[in-house]
């Protein structure tokens, strides 16, 4: 997957099969591997639990599913687009590629795909996890095998680090903003440097209502108001000296905009 | 600072209104119910109880000057007549009693009975020697008979005009008597019969319908009029148009917002506060407005753009007016905490962006100024901004909205308080959606 991502529990507690087969990530990887790898939040269906009870219910034998599904929504421009489903089976016990089988991991995506039969969209990719000792190996096969064609193409093998580092909780996910606020800042420090009082308020005054056109995108307001503060606050200790109505002006943009 | 109570009940569309004026209180309510002359009542109230001693001291000036004209027909016959008889010498005292008339101090008080006592004895000097002079019988008995002079008395000249004088002098100070007596008996019927006079009131006087109390003593009570101790001057604009000079003819709110916006108040040395209020005025307005003299050498208002544009304020945009009236009373000295300012729909012929612009300046002149406002306004963002910023400059305490509602009587309306919450306003405001629902498509 190219771009970062952010799980999404809602579309997983929203999911019909959450009811009888909800856990979390972690859960399910104490369940099987003794150890919870992951982020303790990260909510999942148990897929192979639901399975035992689908099998159950409908008298059949139980087929191989992934292990885990959980919500993910990808982000990039500083936006998250819509919430989808992302298949996770875990391998960590898997310490050589050998015992990798393409039918037996192409079976278990049809067969969770089956399960899951929802409207919800789904990551067209699937993750398959390892331990980061052999993610080296296990990302060589899977890259062999996508050549030969079918659900292998859309799988990917992840370490466990690799996992943890790439998804992420929203709120980890840092505001990039459209402003370059370098050239804003130097753009009004080189009338600090020497000190031209005219330009210097004009040009605050500008980039103020650059700001306030960001009102209703807060994150872009906030980054240029703080850039701002770090402008005037290194003209406040600069000590230049500043006539009546220089210091006036001066308090008036301090009231309007930079002492809250 | 003091808390200001103001009572209408049972005149014109006005069923019952009880408004406080904390700080800023914003009045909204449909056309026809009566917020104009609740602004207009309450100038009149204010300004008539701060200058009703002067008022008294101006009738009294004029009747002195009456006094004069009535001799001064005379006087100039005699002039004529007489070739080394001083020109102006009523005309003098008329002039000396017009500058005493400018404020109402016991120095001026005595300046002015001296005035005419002296031009009483000059006058009588010269109607002495007309008298004893060698002219016309008939037009020494004209002259005597118009002054109520005995012509037909066998006292000499002299001792007739010598009279004469006393008893004008003695009607000069019957008329100082009375003026003192009315000053100190600030009777309510004279107090509205002074108001009528000066401000030219052509409705029906609300004598016994209106109160105002400051801190809880009523200003009219026991048919006498009090003092306001902390409010001295209301300002009331209720239009934008009433800067322009072609306009402020025969209107009092007119005449007084021009001279108080060419006129600064002498000898004040301008706050802080008044400071940054006047460079953010000249900030949005991008440029100043000075008072100039034209070529009548008389003073005009003029707005001066940043870029050099030099216009007579008159030829501004109007929205553009609104703000420099603002900005002219503070340079001039005359927003503070003794003004309350009345603004009749401020947000008349202003963009919404400076709607709540004009909000700001009026949140910030009773925060910083002390100044009490009084808006009474149409206009959603104008009642919302006032709302918002009040809060936000920490005065939402002392700023209360009222709404007129429809009472049970037709055409007659009660002012309901809504303390801070603008809901009610904003439902009515409402309807207009509803209008253009039934209207439009």
């Amino acid at each position: 997957m190219e771009c970062e991502l952010a799980y999404d529990n809602s579309i997983v507690t929203s999911n019909p099969l959450y009811q009888t087969c909800g856990s979390f990530l972690c859960e399910v990887a104490q369940k099987d591997y003794g150890a919870k790898y992951f982020r303790p939040e990260i909510e999942c269906l148990d897929i192979d639990y639901c399975e035992s009870l689908a099998a159950v219910n409908e008298k059949r034998r139980k087929e191989a599913t992934v292990d885990a599904v959980i919500g993910v929504k990808p982000y990039k421009k500083n936006r998250f687009s819509q919430a989808r489903l992302l298949l996770v089976e875990l391998r960590m016990k898997y310490l050589s590629p050998k015992n990798l089988s393409k039918n037996r991991l192409e079976g278990k995506v049809r067969h969770t795909l089956a399960l899951l039969s929802t409207d919800e969209p789904i990551c067209q990719t699937k993750l398959f996890i390892f331990r980061d000792d052999v993610i080296q190996q296990m990302e060589g096969w899977f890259k062999e095998h996508a050549r030969e064609g079918g659900i292998i193409r859309n799988c990917e093998a992840w370490s466990v680090s690799k996992f943890n580092e790439l998804i992420k909780s929203e709120r980890e996910f840092p505001y990039k903003p459209i402003t370059d606020i370098k050239e804003m800042k130097e753009s009004i420090g080189r009338y600090l440097r020497p000190w031209d009082s005219l330009n210097f308020f004009k040009s605050i005054e500008y980039w103020l209502n650059i700001a306030n056109t960001f009102r209703y995108k807060p994150d872009e307001f906030h980054i240029i108001m703080k850039g701002l503060k770090d402008v005037w606050d290194d003209f406040r200790t600069s000590g230049v000296i500043l006539s009546e109505d220089e210091e006036l002006n001066a308090e008036i943009i301090e009231e309007d905009y930079l002492n809250t | 600072m003091s808390h200001y109570k103001y009572t209408i009940r049972d005149y014109h569309a006005i069923e019952l209104a009880n408004i406080m004026l904390d700080g800023i209180t914003v009045v909204s309510g449909e056309n026809g119910c009566g917020k104009s002359t609740l602004s207009r009542w309450l100038y009149y109230l204010v300004n008539g109880a701060s200058r009703f001693d002067f008022f008294l001291y101006q009738d009294f000036i004029s009747s002195l000057q009456r006094e004069f004209n009535y001799l001064d027909a005379v006087y100039q016959d005699l002039r004529m007549t007489m070739a080394s008889t001083p020109s102006s010498l009523i005309y003098d005292g008329k002039r000396r009693l017009e500058e005493l008339m400018a404020s109402d101090s016991e120095d001026n008080l005595h300046q002015a009975m001296i005035v005419y006592h002296n031009t009483l004895d000059r006058f009588g000097v010269v109607l002495s020697d007309y008298l004893k002079g060698n002219y016309p019988k008939a037009s020494k008995d004209r002259a005597l008979k118009f002054l109520g002079i005995d012509s037909g008395s066998s006292l000499p000249a002299h001792q007739r005009v010598s009279d004469f004088i006393i008893r004008q002098k003695k009607s000069g100070e019957e008329s100082q008597k009375r003026y003192l007596e009315a000053k100190d008996r600030r009777s309510q019927s004279e107090f509205f019969s002074q108001l009528k006079f000066h401000y030219d009131i052509r409705e029906e006087i609300p004598e016994e319908k209106i109160e105002l109390e400051e801190d809880k003593v009523s200003l009219l009570k026991n048919r006498k009029v009090g003092y306001l101790y902390n409010l001295r001057r209301a300002i009331y604009v209720n239009t934008p148009m009433a800067v322009s000079e072609d306009v402020a003819v025969d209107n009092v709110f007119w005449e007084d917002l021009q001279k108080i916006m060419i006129y600064p108040v002498k000898g004040r040395e301008r706050t802080k506060g008044e400071k940054k209020l006047i460079i953010r005025l000249q900030k949005l307005i991008k440029g100043s407005v000075t008072a100039e003299k034209d070529d009548f050498d008389q003073l005009e208002l003029r707005y001066k753009r940043e870029d050099g544009l030099d216009i007579k304020l008159d030829d501004v945009a109007t929205g553009m007016k609104t703000f420099s009236y603002i900005l002219r009373l503070i340079e001039n000295g005359y927003l503070d905490d003794q003004t309350l300012l009345l603004i009749d729909e401020p947000e008349a012929h202003l963009h919404p962006q400076w709607v709540v612009e004009f909000a700001h300046i009026l949140v910030l002149l009773n925060k910083e100024l002390g100044v009490k406002v009084m808006v009474a306004s149409h206009h959603p963002n104008m009642v919302a901004a006032i709302q918002a910023i009040s809060e936000k400059e920490g005065v939402k305490d002392t700023t209360i909205f009222y709404i007129a509602l429809s009472s049970d009587k037709p055409f007659k309306y009660v002012y309901g308080e809504l303390g801070n919450n603008v809901e009610e306003i904003f439902r009515s405001f409402n309807f207009a959606y509803d209008k253009i629902s039934q209207y439009g498509v």
